[in-house]
């Protein structure tokens, strides 16, 4: 069995919760719980992992799933991505120590000659993400999606 | 044309390796800076006005949230200001908790901003990821070590972004001794690390540009500041935080949402690093002093690219003395003191890695903030660097093409390591030649 990481992104506003809420669904299973309990499975929240992300990979998960919100404006609020690491690297972002985003914590880890072939990333579509929103009905639906396709995963045997 | 006759404005739109979002408007005309400023366009986040009316330990909370690399200037700045006013003594062990959960944020914010930030600048490189593809070794050392101060934030704060150990009086948990002890060998490891680090710094190429302005940092009876009550300039002052005002203004600068700061006759005060080093190289342990005249340097230094330099002289001392302590750490069961609070003005000071932080506070009988006052050394630290701006592209060369122009004045900004969030709210930068 191998060793993962499970890692979502977000605040409390509105729909940017997306990471934070299908981390906090995962918890609710018993066989997620049972791997954690194994340590074959952890579960984290960040706001901005940022190059902290470089040390969790550097760390020894042979898998590190990532999930965020994210807005494109491609498709509706709700639906949801799945990406390899190399697929994000290069969105823009700013590198600045307050906003060293993911796609340039895996750029700088590319470039380090850190191996990110096992990060994948789940994206949630997302819309309203302003201080004192709610979740949308939209990001919870694509949430438990994303949960499951978790679930499902026959890596993590859960 | 010849260079003499004519106007050029350059504009930087947005100032890349810099926290925060403002813009640098740059007029030259006939070969002289006739406009330099720096605007500071972020929007005001109002902190002071809506901490009004709340508890001690509410704003203690809500002040972590003004900045993701430097919350506990705010916490600590503002937990020193309530515990003068309640009359609250530290004991030996909340005083070494306060220190090395602050020293964790020296060391994650010295070594994110030196490596990824700053030294691409020397190196010619556009950003740290470009720079990693030729030093991996390098910026893996300095993330190790950020990530390190990262851990030490999270032992006493319960986690690296907006912690929230500290309260008014202490903490609200002591650390398990297993917990501290853990730290002992990454911090033993993190020495030789911090010591390669000046080393490498001390190679780089450094433009030769001196800077006048008046130095201020605080001053510990003892050691190297970060926390104290006592105010030192290059100028040979020395007041108490609570005169603060006598000396310095703040004041509101047309082109920014930022207030800034000069000494009351209107000259540019400078705070970070270089000022502390150069007004308390005698603060510094004869080992540490000795690693710093070996890098060439002539200390005290007026050249602000030797910023660099000074963080990582202070990244080491910050690893050794964080090392000091957990060594000597023992658990308590008492990590917080009670307070009776009261009606109270009372100010707090520290030094944040970029300078230093004054918080005032303004409390009624229940403890409760009626007036809130912050600045950020960022804001303070504003007027002079658009100081530096003009004398240090002066020297540069006005000549030179608008990209040489636009690079050579974020680099000179990047010394400040300025946190335009922070000081309310950086760069664009908008040249006009004229």
């Amino acid at each position: 069995m191998i060793k993962t990481l499970i890692l979502g992104i977000g605040s409390p506003f509105g729909d940017d919760r997306a990471g934070w809420l299908v981390v906090e669904e995962l918890e609710q299973v018993p066989a997620v719980r049972e791997m954690v309990a194994k340590n074959l499975l952890t579960l984290e929240v960040a706001d901005r992992p940022g190059i902290n992300l470089i040390n969790w990979l550097l760390s020894d998960y042979q898998k590190i799933i990532l999930i965020d919100m994210v807005k494109t404006n491609l498709e509706i609020p709700g639906s949801i991505y799945k990406l390899q690491a190399s697929k994000i690297i290069g969105f823009s972002g700013m590198l600045s120590s307050h906003s060293l985003g993911v796609s340039a914590s895996l750029a700088l880890a590319k470039e380090l000659g850190i191996n990110i072939a096992n990060v994948e990333f789940w994206g949630v579509e997302g819309s309203v993400a302003l201080p004192e929103s709610e979740v949308s009905q939209a990001i919870l639906t694509g949430v438990s999606q994303v949960s499951q396709k978790i679930l499902a995963d026959p890596e993590l045997h859960l | 044309m010849n260079v003499e006759n004519r106007t050029t404005k350059i504009e930087v739109p947005i100032l890349a390796r810099v926290e925060g979002e403002g813009a640098l408007d740059l007029e030259i005309t006939a070969g002289k800076i006739t406009k330099c400023e720096l605007r500071i366009y972020e929007p005001p986040r109002y902190f002071e006005k809506f901490l009004e009316g709340r508890e001690p330990n509410e704003v203690i909370d809500a002040v972590a949230r003004i900045c993701g690399i430097c919350p506990l200037a705010y916490q600590a700045g503002f937990s020193n200001a309530y515990e003068a006013a309640f009359g609250v003594e530290l004991t030996p062990w909340i005083y070494d908790m306060r220190l090395l959960m602050f020293l964790g944020e020296w060391i994650e914010s010295h070594y994110l901003h030196t490596h990824l930030l700053a030294a691409p600048d020397f190196l010619n490189y556009r950003s740290g990821i470009e720079m990693a593809k030729d030093y991996p070794n390098e910026v893996l050392r300095g993330v190790r070590l950020q990530h390190l101060g990262n851990e030490i934030l999270k032992l006493l704060g319960g986690r690296s972004v907006h912690p929230n150990g500290m309260k008014v009086g202490g903490f609200y948990r002591a650390p398990r001794e297993e917990e501290v002890a853990a730290l002992i060998p990454k911090l033993e490891a993190a020495l030789k690390d911090a010591k390669d680090v000046v080393e490498w710094f001390s190679q780089l190429p450094f433009p030769d540009a001196e800077v006048p302005f008046k130095m201020v940092s605080l001053r510990h009876p003892t050691e190297y500041p970060v926390f104290a009550t006592e105010v030192i300039t290059s100028d040979g002052e020395t007041f108490n935080i609570n005169d603060y005002d006598e000396h310095f203004r703040e004041f509101h600068a047309r082109q920014s949402t930022a207030l800034h700061s000069t000494t009351i006759a209107g000259e540019p005060i400078l705070l970070g690093p270089l000022s502390r080093i150069n007004l308390n190289f005698d603060r510094l342990p004869p080992h540490i002093q000795e690693m710093a005249n070996a890098t060439g340097i002539k200390w005290p230094s007026r050249n602000m690219f030797h910023s660099i330099i000074a963080r990582s002289i202070e990244g080491y001392w910050a690893i050794e003395r964080a090392l000091e302590i957990c060594r000597n750490y023992t658990y308590t069961d008492k990590p917080a003191l009670e307070y009776t609070p009261k009606a109270a003005n009372a100010w707090g000071a520290v030094e944040a890695p970029r300078g230093i932080q004054i918080d005032h506070v303004q409390l009624d009988e229940r403890g409760y903030a009626t007036a809130i006052r912050i600045s950020a050394p960022t804001s303070q630290n504003l007027p002079c660097i658009e100081a530096n701006l003009r004398s240090s592209l002066e020297t540069f060369g006005l000549d030179k093409p608008d990209d040489e122009l636009r690079l050579h004045a974020e680099m000179v900004i990047r010394n400040y390591d300025p946190c335009i969030s922070c000081s309310a709210h950086f760069l664009t930068l908008n040249i006009t030649r004229q």
